[in-house]
C-alpha cells in the first residue's frame, strides 16, 4: 500500500533565482491489488512524487509511506519493499541479462538459493531464455525493457512503480509491461504507474490521480471517471479537467 | 559507515566484468603502459641513437682558407679540408674555417656554420679537430721553452665522492623514478574512475542503483577497490614494460646500483599503494559528484596538472622530506619514495606519510558516501 499525505515539495534550480513549487498538497492513497494510474502533462511533478515513494528524493511538509513505512525515516525498509521502474532508467550495457539480475540481487541482499530460484522464475516470466547470457548492449530496445522489468521485480516487491515506462516502446514491448503490470495487480501488488496514454489507463487503471502543476486536479475510481466523463473521449476529458482547474486557479 | 562485505564485493566484481569487456578501458589500462610507453621510449632510443652514429661518421666537407703557415689541419677520419682562397666561398660549405695569421703566437680563427641540429654534430667534430690542433701547439711551444705542463695548470684538482653508490643512484634516479610512478599511479587511476563514477551517472543506471536497500559507502567501496586495483596494474604494466625495455639493452647509466632490498621494495611498495588509494578515492570522488564525463574529465585534467606541479616540486635540489613536508600529500610519497632508494627513510618517517595518506583517502571516501545522495537529489530536481 501506498499512502500519500499532503506532500509538499519546493526547490530552486541553479540557475533560477525563484524556487520552482514542484508538489502542493498532493494526497491519496494506493491499494494491493489495484493498479492506480498517475496522470498529469510533463512537468506537473509526477516523477518528483513517483522518486519521493522509491526515497529518492523527500519531501518538505507531509509524508509519504510504504507499506506502512516512512520515506524518509524507513527509507531502507520501504526500498526493500518496492521496485521503481522510469522510463529514463538504463541498463549496463556490458553485463549480460543473468549478470544484472544476480547484481541487482546481491544489492537486494537476496540469498544465493532465493535469487536463483527468482532469476529462473523472471527469465522464464519474460520470456528472456534466447538473450539471458548476451551483453544488454547488444539487445533489442524491447529486449532490454523486459531486462529492466525483471531488475526492477528480482526481489518480489510488494509495491510496484512504473514512472512512463512505455515511454519510446515498441508496440510489443509496451504490451510486455502491461501483461506485467495486470499480473503484478492480479499477484496482490499495489501498482501505481504514471503515463500520458489514455488507451493505458483505460485497460489497467483500477484507481485515478490526476495532477497538474503539482497540485492535484482528481482522485478517485476509473469507474467514477468514466461516469462523470462530459467530454467524448478520455483525453478529451483530461484536457477539460485540466482546463478547468486552470480557471478556478486551483494551480496557482 | 556501515560496510556490508557481500554489496562491496557484488560492486566490485559488476566493476571488474564491465572493465574486462570494454577493450578501449583494458588498452588504456595495459596495453598502453606494457606494449606502447616502452616501444615508444625504445624506439625513440634507438631512433636518437642511430642518428647520432650517422651524423657522427657522416664524411664532412670543411671549406679552409688558411692564412697561417704554421697552422696545419690534419687529416682525420671523415673529413674533408677544401682549400680556398677566400671568403666569398664560404657559402659552398655547411662548415668554413678561416684562420688569419696575426701574429705569432695568436692565431685568430672564425668558423662559418649553419645553426641547425646537424650543425651542432660538425661543431663538435671541428672543435675536437681544434682543440687537437690547440694542444699540439701549446706542448710544441711548452717543449721550446723548457717548460712542463704544471707551467700553465698550476693546480691539480681531484674530486672523491663520499656518498655510497646507493645514495648517489637513488639521489639521481630515486627523484625521477618517484615523479613518474606516482604520475603513472594518478593516470593509471584517471579515465577508470571517470567511468565508473561520472560513466554511471551519464548512462543513467545510477538511479536504479540508488532504489535499492544496499548502503552506498558498500557500492562505492566496491567502485574503489576496482579503481585502485585498476591503478596497481597500470603501474605494474608500465614498470615491467620498462623493465623488459631495461633488460633488452638500453641501459640507465647508474640504475644498476640501486639496491633492492626487502626493506626498499616493502616501503616502497607500501607508499605507491597508499598513494594509489588516494588519487583512487580522491578521483572517484571528483567523478561521482561531477554530473557528466565531460565535467570529470574536466577536473581531472585540473586535478592532473596540481598533481604534476607538486610532483616537479619534489625534484627540484634542495627539496627532501622534512617533518612539514609530510603534511603535504602526494609530495610526502614522493619524497618518502625518494628517500627510500636512497636508504635514508625512517620508520617513523614511513609511518607519518602512511598515516597521513590513509587518513585523507579515508576522509574522501567519507565525503564521496555522504554527499552522493544529496548530489542525486539536486540532479533528479533538475529534470
Amino acid at each position: 500500500m501506498i499512502k500519500v499525505e499532503n506532500v509538499h515539495k519546493t526547490y530552486t534550480p541553479k540557475r533560477r533565482k525563484e524556487a520552482v513549487k514542484a508538489l502542493k498538497g498532493v494526497s491519496f492513497q494506493a491499494q494491493p491489488g489495484k493498479v492506480l494510474a498517475l496522470l498529469g502533462p510533463n512537468g506537473s511533478g509526477k516523477t518528483t512524487l513517483l522518486r519521493m515513494m522509491a526515497t529518492l528524493l523527500q519531501p518538505d511538509e507531509g509524508e509519504v509511506q510504504v507499506c506502512g513505512f516512512d520515506t524518509t525515516r524507513d527509507s531502507l525498509k520501504v526500498r526493500e519493499q518496492i521496485g521503481f521502474l522510469t522510463g529514463s532508467a538504463k541498463l549496463h550495457d556490458k553485463l549480460t541479462a543473468r549478470e544484472t539480475l544476480a547484481y541487482f540481487g546481491k544489492l537486494y541482499a537476496l540469498g544465493d538459493e532465493y535469487l536463483a530460484t527468482r532469476m529462473e522464475t523472471l527469465i522464464e516470466t519474460l520470456e528472456m531464455h534466447s538473450f539471458v547470457d548476451r551483453v544488454a548492449g547488444k539487445l533489442s530496445m524491447g529486449q532490454r525493457q523486459r531486462i529492466m522489468i525483471a531488475r526492477t521485480l528480482i526481489h518480489d516487491p510488494a509495491v510496484v512503480v512504473f514512472d512512463e515506462a512505455t515511454a519510446g516502446l515498441d508496440v510489443l514491448a509496451a504490451q510486455t509491461l502491461m501483461d506485467i503490470v495486470k499480473a503484478c495487480r492480479d499477484a496482490g501488488k499495489t501498482v501505481l504507474f504514471s503515463t500520458h496514454i489514455m488507451g493505458e489507463v483505460s485497460l489497467l487503471a483500477d484507481d485515478v490521480v490526476m495532477i497538474h502543476k503539482g497540485s492535484p486536479v482528481y482522485e478517485g475510481s476509473y469507474q467514477q471517471l468514466k461516469e462523470q466523463q462530459s467530454a467524448a473521449s478520455l483525453e478529451e476529458e483530461f484536457v477539460r479537467m485540466l482546463h478547468e482547474f486552470e480557471k478556478e486557479g486551483g494551480a496557482a | 559507515m556501515k560496510i556490508s562485505l557481500a554489496i562491496l564485493l557484488a560492486s566490485w566484481k559488476k566493476e571488474i566484468r564491465e572493465a574486462l569487456r570494454d577493450k578501449r578501458a583494458l588498452f588504456l589500462t595495459l596495453i598502453v603502459p606494457l606494449v606502447f610507453y616502452p616501444a615508444m621510449l625504445g624506439l625513440t632510443g634507438w631512433m636518437q641513437h642511430d642518428q647520432i652514429q650517422k651524423e657522427s661518421s657522416k664524411p664532412l666537407k670543411i671549406g679552409v682558407w688558411n692564412q697561417s703557415d704554421s697552422i696545419v689541419f690534419p687529416e682525420a677520419e671523415g673529413v674533408d679540408w677544401v682549400t680556398v682562397d677566400s671568403l666569398e666561398q664560404r657559402d659552398r660549405f655547411s662548415f668554413f674555417v678561416h684562420v688569419e695569421e696575426k701574429s705569432y703566437n695568436h692565431f685568430p680563427i672564425e668558423i662559418y656554420y649553419r645553426d641547425t641540429a646537424q650543425g651542432d654534430f660538425a661543431r663538435n667534430r671541428v672543435q675536437k679537430v681544434l682543440s687537437d690542433i690547440e694542444k699540439k701547439l701549446i706542448k710544441k711551444r711548452l717543449t721550446e721553452k723548457g717548460l712542463d705542463q704544471g707551467f700553465i695548470e698550476p693546480l691539480s684538482v681531484q674530486w672523491h665522492n663520499q656518498a655510497t653508490v646507493r645514495e648517489s643512484a637513488g639521489s639521481r634516479w630515486g627523484g625521477v623514478g618517484a615523479y613518474f610512478i606516482v604520475f603513472l599511479a594518478f593516470t593509471g587511476c584517471l579515465s577508470v574512475a571517470i567511468d565508473t563514477g561520472a560513466g554511471e551517472k551519464e548512462r543513467g543506471t545510477l538511479e536504479a542503483l540508488l532504489a535499492t536497500p544496499a548502503e552506498l559507502s558498500s557500492i562505492v567501496l566496491g567502485k574503489l577497490v576496482h579503481v585502485i586495483l585498476m591503478g596497481v596494474l597500470s603501474v605494474l604494466a608500465t614498470m615491467i614494460g620498462m623493465g623488459t625495455l631495461i633488460a633488452l639493452g638500453t641501459s640507465i647509466s647508474g640504475v644498476g646500483n640501486i639496491e633492492l632490498d626487502s626493506r626498499l621494495i616493502l616501503s616502497s611498495l607500501s607508499l605507491v599503494l597508499s598513494v594509489i588509494g588516494f588519487f583512487a578515492s580522491a578521483l572517484l570522488s571528483l567523478s561521482l559528484r561531477a554530473k557528466t564525463i565531460k565535467e570529470a574529465h574536466m577536473r581531472g585534467s585540473l586535478m592532473l596538472l596540481f598533481v604534476a606541479l607538486i610532483l616537479m616540486y619534489s625534484t627540484l635540489p634542495g627539496v627532501e622530506y622534512s617533518n612539514s613536508l609530510v603534511w603535504v600529500p602526494v609530495l610526502n610519497v614522493a619524497l618518502a619514495l625518494r628517500a627510500a632508494v636512497e636508504g635514508s627513510l625512517t620508520l617513523m618517517q614511513w609511518v607519518l606519510t602512511m598515516s597521513v595518506t590513509l587518513t585523507l583517502t579515508l576522509g574522501w571516501l567519507l565525503w564521496t558516501s555522504r554527499l552522493i545522495r544529496h548530489r542525486t537529489e539536486a540532479a533528479f530536481l533538475k529534470d
